[in-house]
């Protein structure tokens, strides 16, 4: 910090006192008088430049100094109202500003690594291969719109011979929908080993979910149940997205109803939800997905839309693995979305009957 | 970035009913000015029932029906109804897909929904 070097201050006091020796020095050489009173006005002249201008600016620029090389600097207590008291109140503004942004920033860098952390504990909750499930093949996949999401999906396996496969989707995404993705991942889990169908698994999720969350907040799902000995497919559906189911005999894509209401909205929902058989001949396929998918927008605005994917659907269903099938309709998306931010989490799950 | 208004119809002959109407589109974007307004709105809301007329809402999301739902639990707590009415196809759709009709009720209309207030 080199220009610290140099003072403007000690230099104006130095040119103001060789002006006044010169012009003293002047002055008594060609009148020969006055010299005391030129003696008198060079002292009160240096005594007010440094009381009132010298020293103020020496203590801002002190701390000033000590801020840009980054030592320790303190408050400047100032009354006064001219330029020194600007300087003044400009550098204690300045650095309260950079004190809360340096909070800001620390706290900002704590709650990234939180959300880090969160971000992996749920990728762990969420399956990363697909077991093998006697009569079906499946592949899916869940991408956050932020670090962490509200979307959910697992594949829940019983010694009873029943396997849940489920798509949830909770209002909104980020920490909130997260927590409570989190929550009914548990629910499910833990009731999947006490109860033996889809309907009671869905209905006692939400009578535990219903009491645990405020009521802005809730979570759509549709849950197949298929049952290894029955090899039969059953769905319960809680206020979510529609279920499509191509039928490779016909070569369509028929949609379905899920039906239900979404959990947590109401304390009992015993009389409003239902588990029902799809029928799920050999060769058709079913697609599971959030609303993030048919509500994602391309750069004009347009959504992608339930007949696009239904379109895609019916177009690669026929001769495509279940990964292959997501993996088209993921090119599909991605391509008509283009680079638009994606605002919502999606989620899409394929299931083959083998 | 979506908009949304809200106009809010006061009937000054009868005094059982207020009507909002929703005029755009509700999802996250417009979510937290609806809030703001709506909070003010309730804060004095003694009437019965609020109905919402969502004949112009045009696009909806589940953000915004869980702030249709958490209105509806305001006004239970106070003892008051929502109703919901006149609905284009895609927000009746996704209302339906929810389950919403289950929990708040829902009429084809504005007077539908005054009928079905002076009946009960």
């Amino acid at each position: 910090m080199e220009f610290f070097q140099k003072s403007i201050i000690r230099k104006t006091a130095l040119f103001l006192a060789v002006t006044c020796i010169i012009l003293g020095a002047g002055i008594y050489f060609f009148e020969k008088t006055g010299i005391a009173m030129l003696l008198v006005f060079f002292v009160i002249t240096i005594i007010l430049l440094y009381v009132l201008v010298h020293r103020p600016l020496t203590q801002v620029f002190r701390e000033m100094k000590a801020l840009l090389t980054n030592r320790p600097y303190k408050k400047i207590f100032s009354q006064r109202i001219d330029e020194v008291g600007v300087l003044a109140h400009f550098f204690n503004n300045i650095t309260k500003n950079i004190e809360r942004i340096s909070v800001d920033i620390a706290e900002g860098k704590r709650m990234h690594k939180e959300l880090s952390v969160g971000s992996d504990i749920q990728r762990r909750i969420i399956p990363k291969t697909m077991p093998s499930i006697p009569g079906i093949t499946l592949f899916g996949n869940m991408r956050p719109a932020s670090e962490i999401g509200g979307d959910s999906f697992d594949i829940v396996q019983t010694p009873q011979g029943n396997n849940y496969i489920y798509v949830g989707d909770v209002t909104g995404h980020g920490v909130p929908a997260a927590l409570i993705m989190m929550m009914v991942n548990t629910i499910i889990r833990t009731f999947s080993e006490t109860y033996g169908s889809g309907y009671d698994l869905i209905v006692n999720t939400n009578r535990i979910l219903k009491q645990r969350i405020e009521p802005r907040r809730f979570m759509t799902c549709v849950l197949l149940r298929w049952n290894v000995q029955e090899q039969k497919l059953y769905y319960t559906g809680a206020g979510h997205e529609h279920i499509l189911i191509f039928r490779k005999n016909q070569n369509v894509c028929e949609v379905r109803q899920t039906g239900g209401i979404a959990l947590g909205m109401v304390p009992d929902i015993s009389k409003i939800v239902k588990e029902e058989a799809i029928p799920f001949e050999l060769g058709d396929t079913v697609v599971l997905y959030s609303d993030g998918i048919i509500e994602a927008k391309n750069m004009t605005g347009e959504m992608f839309g339930l007949a696009r994917l239904k379109a895609a659907v019916e177009q690669y269903a026929a001769t495509s693995s279940p990964e292959e099938l997501f993996t088209n309709i993921s090119k599909d998306f991605g391509i008509f979305v283009g680079d638009q931010i994606q605002e919502d989490d999606i989620t899409l799950i394929v299931l083959h009957r083998a | 970035m979506a908009l949304l208004t809200l106009k809010f119809v006061t009937d000054v002959r009868d005094e059982h009913y207020e009507v909002v109407e929703f005029h755009g589109e509700l999802d996250q974007s417009t979510l937290l000015n609806t809030e703001k307004q709506m909070g003010e709105f309730l804060e004095p809301f003694k009437r019965p029932v609020l109905i919402f007329d969502l004949g112009d809402l045009k696009f909806i999301n589940s953000e915004g029906i869980g702030f249709l739902v958490s209105i509806h639990a305001k006004l239970r707590k106070k003892g008051q109804n929502l109703f919901l009415c006149g609905f284009k196809k895609n927000v009746a759709d996704v209302l339906g897909v929810i389950g919403l009709p289950s929990l708040i009720p829902v009429f084809p209309s504005v007077t539908a929904a005054i009928e079905h207030m002076k009946s009960l």
